[in-house]
């Protein structure tokens, strides 16, 4: 009785998930201008996509872009994560771990003012490499949260201690020992900060340049002539490639555990 | 590099004799408020085994990692061979580690583990192979090089820890409780190992312990610590004959430590009321003659005590008591019985019994005599802390 009310509560929950995406596959295929009635089974939607100029110059700017804030991400959130981990007790540490976060809880309409009339004020113009910038910043606190536990481990392992206690100095046990086991973790936040980044739209809408249009930008000013049929397939093809980032990230960090005794 | 006998005995020599390889001066270190050592002191002689032990939150691993460099000193000085390493940093001390989560790098196989300080030394690759392959014979892991660490059994996790630590030839070795992890059998095992490695390389081992058991087996010098202070330093059989005080009686090997007084002294003997009931006369050891009060403790060891059914008649009883059986603890090899020393005593009595010929005896209620040698009763410092 228990397990079947159970399996029950299950099939409702994983259709109030997904059950919105489905139609959205359903309707990729459908032969029809509008969302409503199925109309049979047609691939035209996405050879049109796959034509539209307009929409994969899009991607490829928002490709660009995550790119882009992925990488300075990643990397400001080694230097930060690997300050935080290594260095428990300096002062204000948890004020800087708490400054760190602060981009989370921000509502991004606030950052998206506020990043808007910061370069308004310092007269910087707006281009993709300011996107680029605003994009990391949303972005840091994923690689940090990532970065950071794995190097708290790390430490916890006494590994780094190990390495210096054999002859390596501290860069040397950063690039031998820290940066290799931290990898994953690396790779990971990177992923993140890349689809933080790919799917962001209110920084965007107010930071974006004249010109630089980013594939959410794209979508909503397709939607304004109405919800076709090949939005619903550029929306499968974005599935897809999350569902493989979800899955290459789940590789990446598959439990690899630190403690070689585990 | 092995000793000749004459070397051995030239370490052996009174402490003092031979320039310490490493010596530790006045240290104090603490954590937060709490002070986990204050000027303390410790020599450790080359070529020597020396082992920490006493129990957790002692201070043993504070030192362990002072000598390494991974703790910095409040104040005192930590020479290393003549030279000031207070200041160095953990790679610049020719000190290595075997760690007790054994910190192999997950990432390397056992060979590249080993291999870790010779090729950051920048080695060739000759003599790389030339010395791994020596330090996974001495550890009797040949055939594991390129096993990974998740590979490993504890044992073996244990010998590769040990190994890569003596490839680099450290003229120090700290060992923090390196056997913690592994059963009884294979604890002995590497026990007599470590020594037997030990004395083959002649380098100095620093080892920390809580089991006196295992401090005892392997060590040159025992260093007994307590609350950040050192209670008594020497030899394993000293620290067991001549425990200076309650603390050590206790710690090392299981002591029934009694409250006695002292009736009269001189240079030889000392003569002793035990617990207000036994009169004794018991060799003069020291330091029960400068207690003022004349109220001293001493110790006697569980095995020295023998327990009769009947009054022994033999020409020297010793110290004899009638008492009564409290319970009888049956351990294979030997028996434990506990006893009732006298009707007002709150002290826990035992005795360690090789074997319990007299089964019906010793059943609770019964009433025995024990006895054990005015030679077993060891005085111990007055300076009581209960």
């Amino acid at each position: 009785m228990n397990r079947r009310a159970l399996g029950i509560y299950g099939v409702f929950f994983y259709l109030f998930l997904y059950f919105p995406l489905l139609i959205m596959l359903a309707f990729s295929f459908n032969n029809a201008r509008r969302n409503v009635v199925w109309r049979g089974f047609t691939f035209k939607w996405y050879g049109r996509l796959f034509h539209d100029t307009e929409l994969l110059w899009a991607l490829a700017t928002s490709l660009k872009l995550a790119l882009a804030a992925a990488a300075v991400a990643s990397l400001l959130g080694l230097l930060a994560s690997y300050a935080l981990a290594r260095h428990r007790r300096f002062r204000g540490r948890g004020f800087y771990a708490g400054l760190f976060n602060l981009p989370l809880m921000i509502p991004e309409i606030v950052m998206g003012v506020g990043l808007l009339s910061f370069f308004a004020k310092a007269r910087i113009p707006l281009t993709f490499w300011t996107l680029a910038a605003s994009h990391a910043l949303i972005a840091l606190p994923y690689s940090i949260g990532t970065i950071r536990g794995r190097l708290l481990l790390l430490k916890d392992s006494r590994l780094e201690e190990a390495a210096m206690d054999l002859g390596a100095t501290e860069w040397v046990t950063f690039l031998k020992v820290t940066l290799p086991l931290a990898w994953p973790s690396i790779l990971a936040g990177a992923l993140l900060a890349f689809t933080v980044s790919f799917e962001d739209f209110v920084t965007t809408f107010f930071v974006a340049g004249v010109g630089v249009v980013t594939m959410p930008i794209k979508i909503y000013s397709m939607m304004k002539f109405g919800v076709t049929p090949e939005i619903n397939a550029l929306a499968v093809c974005l599935l897809i490639f999350a569902a493989t980032a979800l899955g290459l990230n789940h590789l990446s960090i598959s439990n690899k555990t630190l403690d070689s005794e585990a | 590099m092995t000793l000749t006998t004459e070397e051995k005995a030239a370490l052996k020599a009174p402490w003092g004799t031979v320039a310490p390889l490493l010596e530790i001066r006045g240290i104090s270190k603490s954590f937060g408020r709490a002070d986990v050592l204050s000027d303390f002191s410790l020599s450790v002689n080359p070529a020597e085994f020396l082992t920490l032990v006493g129990p957790s939150g002692c201070g043993k691993t504070t030192i362990l990692r002072l000598i390494a460099g991974f703790e910095k000193p409040r104040s005192g000085r930590i020479f290393l061979a003549g030279r000031d390493v207070t200041d160095l940093a953990p790679y610049r001390r020719d000190i290595h580690t075997v760690f007790q989560s054994y910190a192999l790098f997950p990432h390397y196989d056992v060979f590249e583990n080993v291999a870790f300080s010779l090729r950051i030394r920048g080695l060739e690759e000759e003599s790389v192979r030339e010395r791994v392959a020596e330090a996974l014979a001495l550890t009797k892991l040949a055939g594991l090089e390129r096993r990974k660490p998740d590979q490993l059994s504890g044992g073996q996790m244990q010998r590769v820890a040990l190994a890569r630590s003596l490839a680099g030839r450290p003229s120090l070795l700290l060992l923090d409780e390196p056997l913690g992890a592994l059963d009884l059998k294979l604890r002995r095992e590497m026990q007599l190992e470590l020594k037997n490695i030990q004395r083959r390389l002649g380098i100095a081992f620093v080892y920390v312990t809580h089991d006196q058991e295992e401090a005892t087996t392997m060590s040159d010098r025992i260093v007994v610590l307590n609350r950040g202070r050192i209670e008594q330093l020497g030899e394993p059989r000293e620290i067991y004959e001549k425990p200076r005080t309650s603390f050590v009686a206790n710690f090392m090997g299981a002591a029934n430590v009694l409250e006695a007084r002292v009736l009269s002294s001189s240079a030889s003997s000392v003569e002793l009321k035990i617990e207000d009931e036994i009169d004794c006369a018991v060799p003069n050891s020291g330091p029960a003659s400068a207690a003022p009060s004349g109220r001293v403790y001493v110790a006697v060891r569980p095995e020295r005590v023998a327990v009769h059914a009947q009054r022994p008649d033999d020409q020297a009883p010793g110290i004899l008591a009638r008492v009564q059986v409290k319970e009888h603890v049956f351990l294979g090899h030997s028996s434990q019985v506990y006893l009732k020393l006298f009707e007002k005593s709150r002290r826990p009595f035992w005795a360690l019994c090789r074997s319990a010929p007299m089964n019906g005896a010793l059943a609770p209620g019964q009433w025995v005599w024990a006895q054990f040698r005015p030679e077993d009763v060891l005085m111990l410092e007055p300076v009581e802390r209960t």
